[in-house]
C-alpha cells in the first residue's frame, strides 16, 4: 500500500518518500515523467535529478513557500520541466516562463499551450524591460540560467519584478561563473553580492542530486 | 483578438499584481479571472511561436542539412570499412586494389567469380573462402546500401550548395557551399559569423588547438575548417598559413555583404584575386 502524505505547499505531495504534484491536466504528460494514479486523482512523480526546484524541496531548504495564488517570474524556463510541476502548484497564479533560446522554447510552447498558466516569453533575463508588458508585480522570482552574470541578472530582476516581502530563489551553478575557481569561493563571492541588496534567508549545496550547485532563498524587504 | 492592445505595449513602470486584470475587466475585455487568463496565455504562446517562427530562418536549416552531411560521412565510412573487411573474407586480393567507397561498387558488381578474377588478373585461384547464393545476396545488398547512401550525400552537398548561393552568394562563391554552411552552422548563423572577425574565422573549427595556445603555449593554429578549401589544401606547405589568411580576410568581407546589403556582388573580384595570389 502506498502512503500519500500532504506537505505544506499546495497539490504537493509525498508518495513514499518520492515528491509528486497533483496534475491539473490529467492524461497530459509535460515531459517524460512518471505518473501514478491513486484512486481517481493522476500524480506526476517531481525527480530531483531532473528539477533543481524538487531537489531544493528535498533538502529542507527554509524558506520555500509557495501559495496556489502566487505569480511567480520564472528565469531561464528551459523546455518546462520544472515549470509544469509549478505550474501544478500555482493553479490560481501564473508563471511568467522567461526563456531565450529558441529551440527549447518550443516544447515550452507545447505545454503552455496545454496548461493556462504558463505565460510563456522569448525575451533576454538580461534585459527585464523586454517583457514589461505582461509581466506584473510577481510574488516569487525564481532563477536558474547558466550564464557568467547570474547573480547580476537575478538581482536586476527581483528589484524590477519582485513585490516586496517577496521570495527570490537563485540556483547558482558554480562551473558557468568560473570553471578553474573553487566552488566555495564563487558561493561566497555570489554570497556577498547578494547580501548587498537583499536578505538570505538560507542557502544550501544540492548534493547529491547536482554537482556544484548551490541554491539560495532570498527575501526582499 | 481585442485585448491584444492591452498587452502589446511596453510599460515604462512595472504593474502591480492584479492592475492587468482590473483594468480589462473595467474595460469589458474579459468576465472573470478564467477568461483572462485564457486570453493571457494565448497571447503569449501565439507570440512566441512568432518568434520562434522567425527565428527558424533559412541558415538555421542548411546548418542542420551540413550536420546531416557529417553524419551521413560517418556513416559511410564506418560502413565501407566493415564491408571491406567482410569481402576480405571472399576476396582478400582484390582489398589493396580498393581505396574508397565508391570504388567498392565498381569493383564487386557484378559479383561474378570469372569477371572479378580477370579483373584481378590473379595467378590461379582465390585464397578466399567461396561464394554461395546466400553469401551473394548479402554482399550484393550491402554494396547496394552503401552506393545509396553516397548518392544520397551527393544530393545533400546539391541541395546545401544551391541553398547557400541564395543565401549567402558571396560566401558560397568565396568558401564554397558546403564550407560556407559549416562556417555558419558553427559560428550559430548568418549574423554571428558576419560580426565575426576574419581572424575568428580563420580558426573556426580549430577551437581545441586555439584553446591549447591560448592556455598552454602551445603554437597556435593556422587553420580551422577552411584547410579543405583548394586554394589551401592543394597550396605547398609553407605557403598555407599565409593564404589562409587571405582567404579568411576575403570570406569575412563576403559574409558581411551577404548579411548587411544583400544583392552585390564582390565575391567574383576577390576570387580572381585569390587565384592570382596563389598562383606566386
Amino acid at each position: 500500500m502506498r502512503t500519500i502524505k500532504k506537505t505544506d505547499i499546495n497539490n504537493l505531495y509525498a508518495i513514499d518518500k518520492n515528491l509528486c504534484t497533483l496534475n491539473t491536466v490529467p492524461g497530459f504528460k509535460s515531459y517524460d515523467e512518471k505518473t501514478i494514479k491513486i484512486k481517481k486523482d493522476e500524480y506526476r512523480f517531481w525527480n530531483p535529478k531532473k528539477s533543481k526546484l524538487a531537489a531544493a524541496i528535498l533538502k529542507q531548504i527554509k524558506g520555500i513557500q509557495i501559495k496556489k495564488d502566487d505569480n511567480i517570474l520564472y528565469l531561464g524556463a528551459a523546455s518546462g520541466t520544472t515549470v509544469s510541476h509549478i505550474s501544478d502548484i500555482v493553479t490560481e497564479g501564473f508563471i511568467y516562463s522567461v526563456e531565450m533560446s529558441h529551440t527549447p522554447l518550443r516544447d515550452l510552447i507545447l505545454v503552455a499551450e496545454k496548461r493556462r498558466n504558463i505565460i510563456p516569453i522569448h525575451g533576454d533575463a538580461n534585459k527585464p524591460e523586454e517583457y514589461s508588458n505582461i509581466v506584473e508585480k510577481c510574488d516569487i522570482v525564481y532563477q536558474d540560467i547558466a550564464q557568467k552574470e547570474q547573480t547580476k541578472i537575478f538581482l536586476k530582476n527581483v528589484l524590477k519584478y519582485l513585490k516586496k516581502e517577496g521570495i527570490g530563489m537563485l540556483c547558482i551553478k558554480s562551473r558557468s561563473i568560473d570553471v578553474v575557481k573553487k566552488p566555495d569561493e564563487i558561493y561566497k563571492i555570489v554570497e556577498e553580492e547578494l547580501k548587498k541588496s537583499v536578505k538570505i534567508i538560507d542557502a544550501k549545496k544540492l548534493e547529491p542530486f547536482e554537482k556544484d550547485h548551490m541554491f539560495f532563498v532570498i527575501h526582499k524587504s | 483578438m481585442k485585448s491584444a492592445v492591452l498587452f502589446e505595449k511596453t510599460k515604462s513602470k512595472v504593474l502591480e499584481k492584479g492592475e492587468l486584470y482590473s483594468t480589462g475587466l473595467n474595460n469589458g475585455f474579459w468576465g472573470n479571472k478564467t477568461e483572462y487568463a485564457k486570453q493571457l496565455n494565448s497571447y503569449a504562446v501565439n507570440y512566441a511561436k512568432k518568434k520562434v517562427k522567425e527565428a527558424t530562418a533559412r541558415d538555421f536549416i542548411v546548418s542542420k542539412a551540413v550536420g546531416a552531411i557529417e553524419g551521413l560521412n560517418d556513416a559511410i565510412n564506418s560502413y565501407y570499412n566493415r564491408l571491406r573487411d567482410l569481402l576480405s573474407g571472399f576476396y582478400p586480393e582484390a582489398i589493396k586494389e580498393i581505396k574508397s567507397p565508391e570504388e567498392l561498387s565498381k569493383f564487386f558488381i557484378p559479383l561474378e567469380k570469372d569477371i572479378i578474377n580477370r579483373k584481378l588478373n590473379l595467378y590461379g585461384e582465390s585464397m578466399g573462402a567461396d561464394m554461395n547464393t546466400h553469401d551473394k545476396k548479402a554482399v550484393l545488398n550491402s554494396i547496394k546500401t552503401l552506393d545509396c547512401l553516397i548518392l544520397q550525400r551527393k544530393e545533400l552537398i546539391n541541395y546545401v550548395e544551391k541553398e547557400m548561393s541564395i543565401i549567402a552568394p558571396n560566401l558560397a562563391e568565396i568558401a564554397g557551399g558546403v564550407i560556407g554552411a559549416k562556417l555558419m552552422s558553427s559560428a550559430g548563423g548568418l549574423e554571428n559569423l558576419a560580426k565575426a572577425t576574419a581572424s575568428r574565422i580563420q580558426v573556426i573549427g580549430a577551437e581545441k588547438a586555439m584553446f591549447r595556445h591560448l592556455k598552454q603555449g602551445a603554437k597556435p593554429p593556422k587553420y580551422g575548417l577552411i584547410m579543405h578549401h583548394p586554394l589551401i589544401s592543394e597550396a605547398p606547405r609553407e605557403m598555407k598559413g599565409r593564404l589562409a589568411r587571405t582567404l579568411s580576410s576575403k570570406i569575412a568581407i563576403c559574409v558581411k555583404v551577404d548579411f548587411y546589403s544583400k544583392g552585390k556582388n564582390v565575391a567574383s573580384d576577390m576570387k580572381k584575386e585569390l587565384e592570382k595570389r596563389g598562383k606566386k
